[in-house]
């Protein structure tokens, strides 16, 4: 069994994103259902401010395990730390650290600020970012393109 | 059983910790600044591998010792550390972490970043070397600490077992 770990700044936005086309929540041809597209939102208010704790997402297909996690911007020091951690404790499954942070973008950290109001401004806000981010998601995801700072992959 | 003395950047005060712990630097005198010379891994962690831990050595209990840094975000690297152990089903109760970063003298700190982050080997590892000397009982109180701890929590263990 294998473990998937998708992390940008934050844990419930881009990386959330990616989890949830990874796991088949969201679909790969077409935009979520509006339910859905509030659910995340709701999911940012409640959790985006707890980085450093892993969300489980779901599992895939061949019963890998997809988890999100924020990272502020340490996600490198923090990739090594889990990599580590897993050798130390001799975990066997292997794990995968994978960065969306490039697909985050700036309104993420605006809307993390306003979140501390839950209004339809905010709601707008999480709208307009989604409809722009989840086409790079989705073409990130189809296409598989891999990089990461620690010779993993992630998304270019 | 493992224990991870945590600090900025895994190169002065954690590196110290664990060598009073293991018996690398002296645990009942202050220690000349010749002796740091001889401790593995000090002034030594670049800043391109912090969150890396490192192995110090195992103490007379058993306990594997590392050491690692975490800049000042030890509120999310050990949330993560933790919840991955925790999503992986792992026992973390022989999973221990100590903040070894006791109360500086400012001279260890701004040293400490003059060789870490700016390649300033001199004057700046001496100058750590100063700074951790000036603070090095609070060390010893901390490590003293700790091993006491231990040794109660491995009689507890033993107890428990005893009567189970």
């Amino acid at each position: 069994m294998m473990r998937i770990i998708y992390y940008s700044h934050w844990g419930t936005y881009a990386a959330y994103t990616m989890a949830a086309l990874h796991t088949g929540l969201y679909p790969e041809d077409r935009l979520p259902p509006d339910d859905w597209i509030w659910a995340q939102h709701e999911l940012c208010l409640r959790y985006g401010e707890q980085t450093g704790n892993l969300i489980y997402t779901g599992m895939d297909e061949q019963f890998t395990e997809i988890y999100t996690l924020g990272c502020r911007r340490h996600g490198e020091m923090i990739v090594r730390a889990i990599q580590h951690i897993s050798d130390i404790f001799e975990v066997h499954e292997t794990v995968h650290m994978i960065s969306a942070e490039s697909l985050d973008g700036m309104l993420p950290v605006l809307l993390q600020k306003l979140n501390s109001r839950d209004n339809s401004f905010t709601k707008m806000l999480f709208k307009d970012w989604f409809y722009r981010s989840y086409p790079k998601c989705q073409h990130a995801f189809q296409n598989g393109k891999l990089c990461n700072p620690e010779g993993n992959q992630g998304f270019s | 059983m493992k224990l991870f003395y945590c600090c900025y950047g895994g190169a002065h005060t954690s590196v110290t910790c664990a060598s009073i712990h293991l018996g690398y630097l002296p645990d009942d005198r202050v220690p000349s600044a010749a002796e740091f010379a001889g401790v593995p891994f000090y002034d030594k962690m670049d800043n391109h591998k912090l969150g890396t831990p490192v192995f110090m050595g195992r103490d007379a209990l058993g306990w594997d010792i590392y050491i690692i840094g975490m800049k000042n975000v030890k509120t999310l690297v050990i949330p993560a550390m933790k919840s991955y152990l925790n999503a992986c089903g792992m026992d973390q109760s022989d999973f221990l972490l100590v903040n070894a970063l006791v109360e500086l003298h400012p001279i260890t700190s701004i040293s400490g970043v003059a060789t870490r982050k700016f390649g300033l080997i001199y004057p700046g590892r001496p100058l750590t070397i100063w700074g951790i000397r000036k603070t090095y009982p609070k060390f010893l109180a901390l490590v003293k600490d700790v091993k006491e701890n231990l040794q109660v929590r491995g009689n507890y263990i033993r107890t428990a077992t005893d009567f189970s």
